[in-house]
Parts: structure tokens; C-alpha cells; sequence
């Protein structure tokens, strides 16, 4: 009963937290004018702040996070691994060689994206090529592609880093530590994360027995080859949205997941739910912060993540033991 | 209620068993005994429908195992498992409440969920006051005791249990068996146990299956197939039976 109080807690502190981050800004507005441009569009600056500017912006990062935090979620299920994270398959690394490379070449920022979500799709059919054979596959063999895969990777972005112009340098990092400032497709992005979050709902009480091994959950009942599968694209197509939307964001995958379970949050049913709510609650934070602490200069989001995700782990960490 | 016909199992290289036909009925208690690697747990999987390609020699009332989806023969044939991921970060009772999602109708099942069902399952194994507890944090008696209460919640017609006695003390090694031996005794229930310890099977189980070397068996009531001569050719060392107020004891000489 308590954790589904907590859940409700979660789903009120949304839209405050979609409010406070409305509300800060390089420019100041007041509550007051913020609540009433919210309540009323019409054509004066404050609207157009408020709407056109942080609305999108805010939007964007409460979905990358909220992917990230489903992905990371799904693939510590499928892999039950405690450290997997939405980039361990190489899904994020074939992003971001596609949207540096076509930086590389001077392309705009609609052709970066479209770069970055086909190389996080050949990287997802590489992987599973590479490690579904016959109807089976082997969860260790899956691992270790991705793995391989995301350092050959690597490997390929250093290299157009090396390559690339003194001018396009900046933006190529701040793309590989997360950028949120050049978010758009925001709308799909959003209507996939709704999408998967219900669907990934639905497979609740089946990701709570795969959690006890494959022989085991077939003893329950559960088809697994199928519901792996399915985990397994979910969270792939999850983290190449979040990527193309908001590049590289590290830490929320990882770290949202394994707050709530230390929270005493086990049951797929309600942790998939409150994780994409925590997830997307705190990269819109985190972003709000990046945006405002150094005005007008922004940080790149995935820095604040990290800033503030690694205190509250090792805490939790450290209160647990 | 189970039965398979001309079951053959083997590895590359090895027979584990050859023609084997067996057919277990509602309320018998089967021990399934044998030397490490004689293919006991690959039997056993190959009786809950885990072997798919022995699935089709495996029959459930009319048809073979592979006929049946996933979720009914879950409903139906419950497996113990010898070993079992450690990986679950929830309480024992969260974890027994899975043994219910073979019978869940919604998408949901938490209104599926018979509280008293699964504290009385709990209850049976001794684990009532350990029930909040997370399960990473039990001993391995324990735990195993939170497996085989899963294992009762999940209310099979047909428990495959694999060395169920494992990690167990003296008393609750007795009282599973009594548990499972109820089961199948007062309720009808099918008990197939791969046991180690010759103590208790004359007491507890009214069958036995001997898997030899080779792929050989031999099977029949407990009281007919347990004896010197099969015990020692099946374990290769001398062994002397002594008759106790409790049934036949074998003593290794």
C-alpha cells in the first residue's frame, strides 16, 4: 500500500516539477505570469518564453529521461546484470557515430538526427544478428556483442573527434555528454515513451519472474525466448529515442532503476511506472539546473546528472549496507 | 497423469537413459534416485516439458507436453529447481506471491492473489516470521524453504522436485516430506522427488526410479526395487540393510 502511495506521490510532483522548471530561466518570470501564460496562449513575449522556449525544452527532457530510465530499467531485467544501462549494448554508440559524422560533414541538425537514429538502428540489428541464432540466443553472447560493438564504436568517434574541426568540436562534445538545447521530435519521442511504458506495464508480472532465471520462469509459465525479444527491442528502440533526442545523457539508465529498488520498489508493475516518472522528473530538473546555474552559458546536462545522481546513490548505497 | 513412452535422454558421448516408459499416477510419491551425472535432473526437466525435444515422448493426461502452452503446463506440473538464480531483490512473500502467475487471468493479477493462500504456504514451511524479509538475505535453508513455498502456492497437480532436501536440517527435511507426501496422499497430487538419502525414501515415497550407468533403470514399488543387490550395483559400494521400527535403513559397510 505504501508503494502505491508513493507511485501517486510521483504522479502529483509531475506537474510541479513541470511547473518549477517552466519557471527558471535566463529570463525571469514570475509564478504568477508563468501559471497565467501557461493557462492562456496568446502572442506576448511571456508566452512566447514560456510556450515556444521551455514548454519544448522541459517536454524533451522529461521524455529522454523517461526512456532512459524504461531502457535501463528493461535491460537490467534482460540481462540481469545490475550494471547494464540503456548504452551497454552499443545502441547509443552507433547513434553517436552517426550524428557526429554527419557534424562531421556540416550537415544540419534535422540530417544529425536522422544519422544518429540510423546508426542506433543498424547497431540494434547488429547486435541481434550477431547474437540471435536459430529461434535462441544466449544472454552472455548479447552482452558481450554489445559490449564489443560499443567500444568498435568508440573507437570510430574518437577517431571522427580526431578528424573533425576546431569549430565543430564543441558541439560534437556537448552532443556525446547530453545536449538538450537542440531537442526537437519531442512529440513522437513523448508518444513512444507513453506507448512503451504501457506495453513494458503490461509485461509487469513477467519481468518480476524472469528476474528469476530463464528455466525458472519457464516453470511458471512465461515464454521466454518471445518475452526477451520483446524487452529487448523495447528498450533498444527506448534508448535510440532518447539519444536522437537528447544525445548521450549518461547516469539516468543506471541510476534510476537501482534508486527505487533500494527504495524497496521490487515489483515491475509499479517500479516501470514510477521509473520512467523519476527518470524524465530528473533530467527536467537536472536540465532546469544546467540551463540556469551558469547563465547564459549551458552546461551539458549529462554533467548534472552526474553531479547530482552520484551524492544520492552513494548515500543510499552507504545507508543500506 | 504423467507418463512418457520410450524416453531416451543423452549427452554427446553418454546415454543418460534409453527406452525408458513410466507412468506416474494422482497420488503417488516417486523418489528418483542415482550417482552424480546419471541424468536425474535432465529426467526431471524432461518431465516438466523443460526438454523441448523430449516433449513430444512426455504425455499430460491425453497429450504430450508439447501441446500444451506454457502457462497451462505451469498450472498443471510444478518444477523445483536444483539451483536457482539468487537474483531477486524482493521479501519472501513477494517472492512466493510469484508462484501465482501461472493462474492469473488480468494483466495486473494483483486480484488474483489469495493473501491467505500464500500466507498459509509460508506458514507451512516455517517461514511466517521471516516473510518481510528480502530474499538475498535468507540462508540457504531458508531460501530453499521460500522455494518450496513458492512451489505450494503455485498449486500444481504435479510437483517434479529436484533434490528438495538440499541445504534442509534434520527436522526440516522430515517436515517437507511429510508435506509433499500429504499432498499426494490426502489430495491426490503427483510427487516426484530426486533424493540422495536413502533414509527417507522407504518411509516417504512409494515408488522409485534407479538410473543407472548406460542409460540402464530399473523401477517399480519402492519396496520391491530397494534392496541390496540394486543399491550396490547402482552406487558400486557394499551396503547393509537394517530393519528399524521405521522401515529398512541402508548403511554403507
Amino acid at each position: 500500500m505504501r508503494r502505491s502511495l508513493l507511485l501517486g506521490f510521483l504522479i502529483l510532483l509531475a506537474p510541479a516539477i513541470f511547473f518549477v522548471s517552466v519557471l527558471f530561466g535566463s529570463v525571469d518570470l514570475s509564478a504568477g505570469q508563468v501559471f497565467d501564460a501557461l493557462l492562456s496562449r496568446s502572442n506576448d513575449i511571456t508566452s512566447d518564453i514560456v510556450w515556444k522556449l521551455r514548454v519544448p525544452r522541459v517536454l524533451a527532457a522529461f521524455g529522454c529521461g523517461g526512456l532512459l530510465a524504461l531502457a535501463g530499467t528493461l535491460l537490467q531485467v534482460l540481462l540481469r546484470n545490475p550494471l547494464a544501462d540503456p548504452y551497454i549494448l552499443g545502441v547509443s554508440g552507433g547513434a553517436a557515430l552517426g550524428a557526429l559524422s554527419a557534424m562531421l560533414f556540416g550537415l544540419g541538425m534535422v540530417n544529425v538526427n536522422l544519422a544518429a537514429l540510423c546508426g542506433a538502428l543498424i547497431a540494434i540489428a547488429a547486435v541481434f544478428g550477431l547474437s540471435f541464432r536459430a529461434g535462441d540466443w544466449n544472454l552472455f553472447c548479447l552482452l558481450l556483442c554489445g559490449v564489443v560493438l560499443a567500444s568498435g564504436f568508440g573507437a570510430l568517434i574518437s577517431l571522427v573527434l580526431v578528424l573533425a574541426p576546431q569549430a565543430n568540436l564543441k558541439g560534437m562534445l556537448f552532443w556525446l555528454m547530453g545536449d538538450l538545447s537542440q531537442a526537437d521530435q519531442t512529440t513522437p519521442a513523448l508518444i513512444l515513451l507513453a506507448v512503451l511504458t504501457v506495453a513494458s506495464l503490461l509485461f509487469g508480472g513477467t519481468l518480476n519472474i524472469l528476474g528469476l532465471g530463464d528455466t525458472k520462469a519457464k516453470t511458471l509459465g512465461v515464454a521466454v525466448i518471445p518475452t526477451q525479444l520483446a524487452i529487448f527491442f523495447a528498450a533498444s528502440i527506448a534508448t535510440a529515442a532518447a539519444v536522437v533526442l537528447g544525445g548521450t545523457v549518461g547516469f539516468v539508465g543506471l541510476i534510476v532503476p537501482h534508486l527505487l529498488r533500494l527504495l524497496g520498489i521490487t515489483d515491475h508493475r509499479l517500479l516501470i511506472p514510477m521509473a520512467v516518472l523519476v527518470g524524465g522528473g530528473f533530467l527536467a530538473i537536472s536540465d532546469t539546473f544546467a540551463r540556469t546555474f551558469w547563465a547564459p552559458l549551458q552546461l551539458p546536462v549529462g554533467i548534472v546528472t552526474a553531479l547530482f545522481g552520484v551524492p544520492v546513490m552513494l548515500f543510499l548505497l552507504s545507508r543500506k549496507r | 497423469m504423467l507418463r512418457c513412452t520410450n524416453l531416451s535422454l543423452s549427452y554427446p558421448g553418454k546415454t543418460l537413459c534409453d527406452n525408458l516408459s513410466l507412468e506416474i499416477a494422482a497420488g503417488q510419491s516417486w523418489a528418483i534416485i542415482g550417482k552424480n551425472g546419471s541424468g536425474k535432473t535432465t529426467l526431471l526437466h524432461a518431465l516438466g516439458g523443460l526438454n523441448a525435444a523430449a516433449s513430444r515422448q512426455v504425455f499430460f493426461r491425453e497429450n504430450n507436453l508439447g501441446a500444451y502452452s506454457r502457462k497451462t503446463l505451469a498450472k498443471n506440473i510444478g518444477v523445483l529447481l536444483q539451483q536457482e538464480d539468487a537474483n531477486y531483490w524482493g521479501s519472501v512473500r513477494d517472492y512466493v506471491m510469484l508462484g501465482r502467475y501461472p493462474h492469473q487471468r488480468s494483466i495486473f493479477g494483483w486480484q488474483n492473489q489469495n493473501l491467505q493462500l500464500v500466507e498459509d504456504a509460508i506458514s507451512r514451511v516455517g517461514l511466517t516470521a521471516l516473510a518481510s524479509r528480502a530474499m538475498h538475505t535468507l540462508s540457504g535453508g531458508e531460501g530453499q524453504r521460500a522455494r518450496i513455498a513458492l512451489l505450494l502456492y503455485q498449486q500444481p497437480q504435479i510437483f517434479l522436485l529436484d533434490e528438495p532436501l538440499q541445504h534442509l536440517d534434520l527436522q526440516y527435511q522430515q517436515q517437507t516430506l511429510k508435506i509433499f507426501t500429504e499432498l499426494a496422499q490426502v489430495e491426490k497430487r503427483a510427487v516426484v522427488m530426486v533424493l540422495h538419502d536413502l533414509m527417507w525414501i522407504p518411509r516417504y515415497c512409494d515408488h522409485a526410479l534407479l538410473l543407472y550407468e548406460g542409460g540402464h533403470f530399473i523401477l517399480g514399488p519402492t519396496a520391491e526395487v530397494l534392496n541390496v543387490e540394486n543399491l550396490e550395483n547402482l552406487y558400486k559400494c557394499r551396503l547393509k540393510a537394517v530393519e528399524s521400527d521405521f522401515g529398512r535403513i541402508f548403511l554403507p559397510c
